[in-house]
């Protein structure tokens, strides 16, 4: 099976990766469309690589046509593309987005995660929905890696960031997304991680649940 | 021609297949293990198994313990195999290995096998000759030897008989694997400087290009000929067979090529140039198409890095021409580059012409994919982007994920 990445960044791209090696997926199978490769030396500086924009702009396309989305289906042979997105300045973008009420919601993630999923869908005019893999996360990725390192419901916590390299200090571990999310790379593993933070847990649930279908 | 290749503990190939075309192109990172597979074909392919014989091959001599693969956290086979299909009835398996693993002296000891499809073929021509069989097997019948051995005597005593397709069959397979070669051309070796592989009619560097052209028939010249315009200065080019040029003063005695080039720019009464002198781009232009037209260079070979030297638009030119060449001709090419412009002279909607991407797995293991289009992309092909811009924009793989 084959993958390819839409993703803010590379090391977000090492997460997911990890999570998907959990299903028995080669590393070398899972691919990151890199919008850096859509330019040379000479363009333009694009200071929507690696951004939300960025993400954006991979599914709808430079042009208003989805070029660079269908490429990975079309030309990288892709199963699944796995659009990945973090939350953390959703509503601060020119994306027309309200975030749920968090106040007192427990369903807060599992809200959110829609109304991004709706958002990546409207992007692609609903098409491709089969083939998709939404990589939510709540409020950043660095909340889900936490959950390695800590036992609390990182989705909880103010600044994930933060105190991942807090962390990490501590316990001296270089701050590099594949090897400090490694531990995602075992399933029986993953799974211990998955009631510390619920976009994960819905994001890996829903590869599960593809991955059953299939 | 050959349908399918697997190669087992070879290098950084740990168990591989690949359904082979009749052009086939492999692309990926540095080191992800393109060579290697063709070096695996070229020890197929040899009737000698010693370095000096392989490494005029074109592969790169180790010592065993390298050449096998050896993978961390996995104990080392003591051989390294290839199996080669030829056609649905005829398949070779080879085993290599060696006394001492440490030894790069060590003459690789082979055990080839004959597979069951062989004699499948030979049961059968059986069915069809009962009564010769019985003869055979009558004459057979108080021998006392192992099953497999009177089976292999049968069948020896069978190919005696009439059995003429399986030896032509046979001997085919064997001319187009026996002369497999890895052609990796330099261009001082263009130039006549050095003189690296001994290998007839021409070496795996581009050694004495110009002894194969000055022995052109002239069916072979007339198609040679036909592509002088892809070099827009070209006037002629000319073999000096006696050598006697340098006595002119058209080039120092530095270079034994006698290969010679005419300016169409210049005045024709001094527009010639020895291949010392002439642009690097013309000699390994040359040399492709010679190799492809000659009567006398290998039906099945490899270039290793087709593309040092030349220029985009050629490149995709050039090969477009060596894709008809190879039909016309019947060759058979394994090929790699890490040029993307070679990509664009691929008709990849054509089955005979195929891509790879080859790559490394997370373990290490190198593994060969091809790369189809699907057939709704046909119309937009051109419009939009080229094999070349895709591999380059990352949709094909074969690039890099690090940086």
């Amino acid at each position: 099976m084959r993958i390819a990445i839409i993703s803010e960044g590379s090391e977000d791209q090492a997460v997911i990766q990890n999570i998907f090696r959990a299903f028995g997926i080669d590393k070398s199978d899972i691919f990151l469309l890199k919008p850096s490769l859509q330019k040379d030396a000479s363009s333009p500086d694009d200071s929507t690589i690696g951004t939300l924009q960025g993400v954006k702009n991979a599914c709808i396309g430079y042009h208003g046509k989805r070029y660079y989305f269908e490429r990975a289906i079309q030309f990288f042979d892709a199963d699944f593309v796995v659009i990945h997105l973090d939350t953390a300045e959703i509503d601060r973008q020119d994306f027309d987005f309200q975030r749920p009420t968090r106040t007192n919601n427990e369903n807060y993630c599992s809200e959110l995660r829609s109304k991004v999923i709706y958002l990546i869908n409207h992007w692609l005019e609903n098409n491709y929905q089969n083939q998709i893999f939404y990589a939510i996360a709540i409020e950043e990725i660095e909340a889900w890696c936490l959950t390695i390192y800590e036992q609390n419901d990182s989705s909880k916590s103010a600044n994930a960031k933060q105190k991942l390299n807090s962390i990490l200090n501590k316990k001296d571990i270089k701050y590099d997304f594949d090897t400090i999310s490694q531990d995602f790379r075992k399933i029986k593993k993953l799974q211990t991680f998955l009631e510390h933070n619920q976009s994960l847990k819905d994001f890996v649930e829903s590869i599960q649940e593809k991955l059953a279908e299939l | 021609m050959l349908k399918e290749i697997s190669i087992k503990n070879f290098k950084s190939i740990a168990e591989d297949t690949i359904q082979l075309g009749r052009v086939n192109v492999f692309i990926g990172e540095n080191g992800c293990g393109k060579s290697n597979i063709l070096e695996a074909v070229g020890f197929a392919s040899a009737d000698k198994h010693d370095n000096e014989y392989l490494a005029n091959l074109g592969i790169r001599v180790a010592k065993p313990s390298l050449i096998i693969s050896n993978f961390k956290g996995n104990r080392q086979k003591k051989y390294f195999s290839i199996d080669i299909k030829f056609n649905e009835k005829e398949n070779r398996s080879f085993s290599f290995y060696t006394e001492n693993k440490e030894n790069i002296n060590e003459t690789w000891n082979i055990e080839q096998m004959v597979s069951s499809n062989f004699f499948e073929t030979i049961y059968d021509l059986i069915s069809k000759n009962p009564n010769k069989f019985q003869e055979i097997a009558n004459s057979m019948g108080e021998k006392q030897a192992k099953e497999t051995e009177d089976l292999i005597t049968m069948v020896n005593e069978l190919k005696k008989v009439d059995y003429k397709t399986i030896t032509e069959l046979r001997q085919n397979s064997n001319l187009h694997l026996q002369n497999f070669l890895i052609y990796s051309i330099n261009t001082l070796v263009l130039r006549g400087f050095t003189q690296e592989s001994r290998k007839e009619p021409v070496g795996i560097y581009g050694e004495n290009l110009d002894v194969l052209i000055a022995n052109f028939d002239k069916e072979e010249q007339k198609q040679l000929k036909k592509y002088n315009y892809l070099i827009d200065w070209l006037d002629n080019y000319f073999v000096d067979v006696n050598d006697l040029m340098k006595l002119k003063g058209y080039k120092l005695n530095r270079s034994k090529s006698t290969l010679y080039f005419s300016d169409k720019f210049m005045s024709k009464k001094n527009n010639i140039f020895s291949s010392e002198n002439a642009n690097e781009g013309i000699l390994h232009v040359l040399f492709y198409l010679a190799i492809m037209i000659s009567k006398r260079t290998p039906k099945f070979f490899a270039i290793d890095n087709i593309e040092s030297c030349l220029n985009p638009h050629l490149c995709q030119h050039l090969m477009v021409e060596m894709c008809k060449l190879a039909k016309e001709n019947d060759k058979q090419m394994l090929i790699t580059t890490h040029n993307p412009a070679i990509l664009d002279g691929l008709n990849l909607f054509d089955d005979e012409i195929r891509l790879f991407e080859v790559k490394r797995l997370e373990n290490g293991h190198s593994k060969t994919r091809r790369i189809k289009l699907k057939p709704e992309v046909q119309n937009e092909m051109g419009e939009k982007y080229k094999l070349s811009e895709l591999w380059t924009r990352g949709f094909l793989g074969a690039i890099s994920q690090n940086f």
